[in-house]
């Protein structure tokens, strides 16, 4: 029997609960990217770095509270922060569309055209954050670190293996459940968010309807930043904030966009979760799960891994390739919020 | 010259023209105005012998010529143009004009064979003519130009070349300005004129253009369903409080498209299309594929810009306004196709179309629910997940959401079952009689003419046919073209 | 009087033989990249000695010293072959200290060194892979070659009681190379290796990797990575997970920044980096003080390396690699006068008399081979946050 806890404790404390973690980060930039999708139609190629430069501004706020001798009792100071961040990147976002994308709306450019537009938005974040933060990781995870450390889950439990659960883990799944759970409020419940939902199944009605696209599209925009922002700031503080670790983000991104179906927020988070515990799992080493669950002498002598690590981000890559020959249109067949 | 004593033309219980008495004075140039649906076609359609009248008589120099057939009206010097113009689209101008007069030699194959000096001089003496009609007309530099290539105006001029071809002494012009461009309608007013006073020409015109009336015309005589209103000279009209109430005040009233050109790109569609509609009233809109219907909606509700000619809402001119500005002014439109957020639900459709309103929308939204219940019953389900006529409720139902003044419908009944569509038909007179004005494009045209108290006919981006839904209905011609019998 | 001035003139030319002229010297190490923790004390080590050489008058007839620092960024080759290059044509260095990491050594060796004849002696490149290449004799390193660091992890391993270890190695020519040893020798030893993976530099999350490291199992996890990126995410996310909680660290992991960042969880656990009880270590220690920086890893093996260059150059009377490159093992090992940091003057004066040095500089420099530091290794024992050395071997 306590094999089988063993077995089930290595898997949770490898698998699992960083997956929840990794999942809830990705769900959250696979929104931002959807939520881009049903409004203005392109795929946005500078969402990893908006959660890199939204990330930057949360840390610099950070830096601020940490030197005003302000912090968050066991929980990151960045926390704290994040109001501060969000709304800077609300800013870089609006500025960027009055500056960028407006002009290619207004010429009714096509989504390829936007596609490479969005690229170019991507080196310039780029090189911003290059400028203002540097290419350096910044840690700015402070706080209590641990939840349960493993050692002390093994002492408690008196099972060999241990669990760990960290802070950052359980505040990035809460901090996912509340941003989604406000998200979907918002976009069902209010009128306003009625009214981006109707814009995005069909904008010529929405028109007739005397929706306001332009507002619309700021609001789009806002959400998307903060959307990217508390992703970002997630994963910065769960892993560690490297600014262009967020461009290799960018592939699982899309593919957990992609594979729930582009412009359907639930399949966006769906998607998140599918891509995250994918990768995990066919990753992931179960000689010691096997030989916890098989009688000694059939114990394996390899790593049982599907799949070296090196070959995590293809997993992405093949679920979506299987994804979009199998049901094109995603796991939840959307095009409009 | 004309005399016209107490003609009636009915079609069934519908009195398009209701006895009339008037006279057109020879070498007068008179205008006949009216709203559209007021009889004017109708009356120079049997003056002019296309139907015989249901009592009354026409007089011609004081003969009877009451339900001779045009032929031998023709050949007594009476000439009548159409609306749309008839031309032989692969003829060159030329030809088009010689072949006016007939009776010619050439036409008899025997002739043609024996007598081919006599036919070659008849023919000599045809150019020559033609040439003439050419040069006072000042077309030649498209005098050997396909009939067919020639723009809307120059159609028109052809037209009037046409009846100089036969000399004649009185001609009926049907909306000669429908469609022309001011620049040409310059030239046809300047050559109207001239044939008036240079060869003696009387005319007689049904025309919308106050302005070109006002030039021309003296005396104008104003009819309104079916019956003579007034007559006198244009600023008198004008001035005349009747006119103003039944024509001016309607044409200029609810929403009207006045001389609407537009088109995709760089192709027109539209050529000065006029389309109209009252509160509380029906119009329809058919035609054949590509008559530019649907167009015409898009253009009136400015998601097609204009290239010439105006919308007025109320008499106030509203072709610079957006359509969400217009959604404000009280105009709903139904699109054709996608005309619902699929992904929403019923009620979050209504809701979504109320979208401008600030106040409670509550008892808007039951008296969408009162007119369909079915949308009661399935108000939590996605719009998407509908039957095609219940989707078609939902797209009524979002844009009477805005409480507009205007309804416009593009083809409301497109695929669905024809019991569907009856009960659909059934709906929009149930709304149109809460004093909404409907605009409505349709395909099924004679069961939309059937309800429809007016009736535009479309042909080619043009007004071909105005009147009431039964009146269309009941006229043969637009039976046969457009009605499959 | 006339003539006793031509004389005089004559004679002060031919004393002499060179004008005196400013040498330049390349500085080609990783200032960004996964040990930039490092390199500026490396830099300043070798900075020291060449500032020595000036300051001594001695060196080519008064000639000056002058380093030029290039990036060579650790890990990406065409960086580091570009900064090469152009230390070369338009620096115009007579000789290279550097390149730090071996994969970028083995490039800026093979696409820029050996085709414009300039001579490198690294510091701390230790690849096996760079004893046997071909290297027109114009390649020389004061580090040993980790077949060398294999054995002592293996035998430091071994004496710990360590019976199975898992390996993982940063994916490039140094890791894999001291990887591959350290298994051999291990393996020689009777020890197990239950895994030996790799890891890319640069990734924001090693959880999976470290998810198969603890599946694999072991006593303890030898990080053959780099302490500033791969390697200290590891060991952070093996202790955070519990799959680890020791650690071997060889000499790309040992640096003050990593007990830094790790924290109180890094003691106890053991590493190594080549370094000696010579008293040249000590001496070094002192003038790096002195001057301002600390005589950190690979500090004196750079302190080191630039010596070597410009005693060979004194010895060939040339800083034309092509003649001084057969000067640096004369100069490096006995017979001779030894020398030990802070003598440079001294030795300059002796070779440029004709004597013999035997440089045994801050690393007791013996060349072994084709130029390589035969190697002695201190052992690192992390204990209260700190790099303490127990012991050399």
């Amino acid at each position: 029997m306590s094999d089988v806890l063993n077995a089930l404790v290595i898997l949770a404390n490898f698998v699992i609960v960083p997956g929840l973690a990794y999942g809830s980060q990705l769900a959250l930039g696979a929104l931002g990217v959807t939520l881009v999708y049903a409004v203005l139609r392109f795929s946005n190629f500078a969402h990893g770095e908006t959660m890199a430069i939204g990330t930057m501004f949360v840390i610099l706020a950070t830096w601020g509270l940490q030197s005003a001798g302000i912090g968050f009792g066991p929980l990151p100071t960045a926390l704290l922060a994040l109001p501060v961040g969000i709304f800077a990147a609300i800013i870089l976002c609006l500025v960027t569309d009055r500056l960028v994308y407006r002009y290619y709306r207004r010429q009714k450019a096509s989504g390829v055209i936007y596609l490479i537009v969005s690229v170019g938005v991507m080196f310039v974040y780029n090189g911003l954050i290059r400028f203002v933060i540097g290419p350096r990781d910044q840690v700015f995870a402070d706080g209590q670190r641990f939840i349960i450390k493993a050692r002390e889950f093994k002492n408690m439990t008196g099972l060999n293996e241990g669990l760990a659960i960290k802070t950052t883990q359980v505040v990035t799944v809460v901090t996912a459940i509340i941003t989604v759970a406000a998200v979907f409020w918002f976009l069902n419940r209010t009128r306003t968010g009625k009214s981006m939902r109707a814009f995005s199944d069909n904008e010529d009605l929405a028109l007739l309807s005397g929706i306001n696209p332009d507002r619309v599209v700021m609001i789009a925009w806002i959400m998307t930043a903060a959307l990217a922002t508390i992703a970002g700031t997630l994963y910065g503080l769960d892993k560690s904030f490297k600014p262009f670790v967020y461009l290799q983000l960018l592939l699982p991104i899309f593919a957990a966009a992609i594979v729930g179906g582009v412009g359907n927020p639930i399949g966006a988070i769906a998607g998140g979760f599918v891509i995250a515990f994918s990768e995990l799992f066919v990753t992931f080493a179960y000689k010691r799960v096997v030989t916890y669950l098989v009688p000694e002498s059939m114990a394996p002598d390899t790593l049982v891994q599907f799949l070296s690590t090196d070959y995590k981000f293809a997993v992405s890559f093949v679920i979506l390739v299987i994804v979009l020959l199998v049901k094109p249109t995603g796991i939840f067949s959307g095009k409009s919020l | 010259m004309i005399v016209v004593e107490n003609l009636s033309k009915h079609f069934g219980g519908i009195k398009a023209v209701d006895n009339v008495s008037l006279s057109i004075a020879p070498g007068s140039i008179t205008g006949l105005i009216g709203p559209n649906g007021a009889g004017k076609t109708t009356l120079f359609n049997v003056i002019a012998g296309l139907h015989a009248p249901t009592s009354g008589r026409v007089l011609l120099d004081g003969q009877d010529i009451t339900g001779l057939p045009p032929h031998e009206l023709f050949a007594r010097g009476m000439l009548r143009t159409f609306q749309i113009a008839h031309e032989f689209s692969t003829l060159t101008v030329r030809e088009n004009l010689m072949l006016v007069p007939g009776g010619q030699s050439g036409e008899r194959l025997m002739d043609a064979w024996l007598r081919p000096a006599r036919v070659r001089a008849e023919e000599a003496a045809l150019r020559r003519k033609a040439d003439e009609v050419i040069e006072f007309l000042q077309i030649n530099q498209v005098a050997d130009e396909l009939a067919g290539n020639l723009s809307g105006g120059q159609k028109k001029l052809l037209e009037l070349g046409r009846t100089m071809m036969v000399d004649a002494k009185i001609v009926f012009l049907d909306e000669v300005g429908a469609g022309v461009n001011r620049t040409l309608l310059r030239t046809i007013g300047d050559a109207i004129q001239r044939l008036n006073s240079e060869r003696g020409y009387t005319f007689c015109m049904i025309e919308h253009d106050m302005e070109f009336i006002s030039r021309l015309c003296d005396p104008v005589i104003v009819m309104a369903e079916g019956a003579v209103l007034a007559t006198g000279t244009a600023a008198e009209v004008r001035a005349n409080e009747e006119v103003i109430e039944a024509y001016l005040g309607c044409v200029m009233s609810f929403l009207v498209g006045e001389e609407m050109v537009c088109g995709y790109g760089g192709a027109d569609i539209l050529h000065g299309c006029t389309i109209g509609v009252e509160p509380g009233e029906i119009a329809v809109v058919v035609g054949p594929n590509g008559a530019g219907k649907s167009t015409a909606m898009k253009a009136m509700f400015g998601m097609l810009g204009l290239r010439e000619g105006r919308v007025l809402l109320e008499g106030e001119d509203i072709s610079r306004l957006k359509p969400q500005e217009r959604v404000l002014r009280g105009m709903g439109f139904v699109p054709q196709t996608n005309n619902v957020f699929t992904s929403m639900t019923v009620e979050e459709n209504l809701e979504m179309g109320a979208f401008i309103r600030r106040d409670d929308i509550a008892t808007t939204m039951r008296q969408v629910f009162d007119l369909f219940p079915i949308l009661h019953e399935k108000r939590a389900q996605p719009a998407g997940e509908l039957s095609g006529g219940q989707r078609q409720q939902v797209a009524v139902g979002r844009a009477l959401m805005t409480q507009p003044k205007i309804l416009m419908l593009d083809e409301p009944t497109a695929g669905v079952s024809p019991i569907v569509m009856d009960e659909l038909f059934d709906r929009i007179i149930e709304v149109a009689q809460t004093g909404i004005a409907i605009l409505m494009v349709e395909q099924n045209a004679k069961q939309a003419l059937n309800i429809a108290d007016r009736g535009y006919v479309l042909v080619q981006g043009r007004n071909a046919y105005t009147d009431t839904g039964a009146a269309l209905m009941a006229d043969p011609e637009v039976r046969r073209a457009f009605l499959g019998g | 009087m006339k003539k006793l001035l031509m004389v005089a003139m004559a004679s002060a030319l031919v004393a002499t033989p060179a004008m005196a002229a400013d040498v330049k010297i390349g500085v080609l190490l990783g200032f960004t990249g996964p040990i930039e923790s490092l390199t500026p004390d490396m830099a300043s080590g070798a900075e020291l000695a060449m500032k020595e050489a000036t300051d001594s008058g001695a060196f080519m007839g008064g000639s000056s010293v002058s380093p030029v620092r290039a990036d060579s960024t650790c890990v990406d080759a065409a960086a580091a072959t570009a900064a090469a290059e152009r230390l070369i044509t338009s620096d115009g260095v007579s000789g290279i200290m550097g390149a730090d990491c071996s994969g970028v050594t083995i490039a800026t060796l093979q696409n820029v060194a050996m085709a414009k004849g300039v001579a490198m002696i690294s510091p701390s490149a230790t690849s096996p892979a760079l004893s046997d290449m071909e290297d027109s004799g114009l390649f020389f390193r004061t580090a040993p070659s980790d077949a060398r660091q294999g054995q002592v992890v293996a035998e430091m391993l071994m004496e710990k009681g360590i019976k199975s270890v898992a390996i993982t190695y940063t994916n490039n020519d140094y890791g894999k190379g001291l990887a591959d040893s350290i298994q051999m020798n291990y393996e020689k030893l009777g020890g197990g290796v239950t895994i030996n993976a790799a890891h890319e530099e640069g990734k924001g999350d090693y959880s999976a990797e470290v998810a198969a490291l603890s599946q694999a199992g072991g006593d303890m996890l030898v990080v053959a990575g780099y302490l500033d990126q791969g390697g200290k995410m590891i060991i952070q996310s093996s202790l955070d997970t519990g799959a680890f909680d020791s650690f071997f660290l060889p000499d790309g992991m040992i640096g003050d920044a990593l007990p830094a960042a790790i924290g109180p969880d890094l003691n106890g656990s053991i590493g190594t980096l080549p370094g000696t009880d010579s008293p040249g270590a000590k001496m070094l220690d002192d003038m790096a003080k002195a001057a301002g920086f600390a005589n950190g890893p690979f500090t004196a093996e750079s302190y080191d390396a630039a010596a070597l260059l410009i005693m060979a150059m004194q010895a060939a009377g040339s800083t034309d690699a092509s003649s001084y490159k057969e000067k640096v093992m004369m100069v490096a090992n006995a017979p001779g006068e030894k020398i030990y940091p802070g003598e440079l003057a001294k030795a300059l004066k002796i070779i440029a008399g004709g004597g013999d040095v035997d440089y045994v500089g801050a690393s007791a420099v013996e060349l072994i081979g084709s130029g390589e530091s035969a190697g002695s290794y201190a052992e690192i024992l992390i204990d209260g946050g700190k790099n303490t050395t127990v012991g050399y071997r």
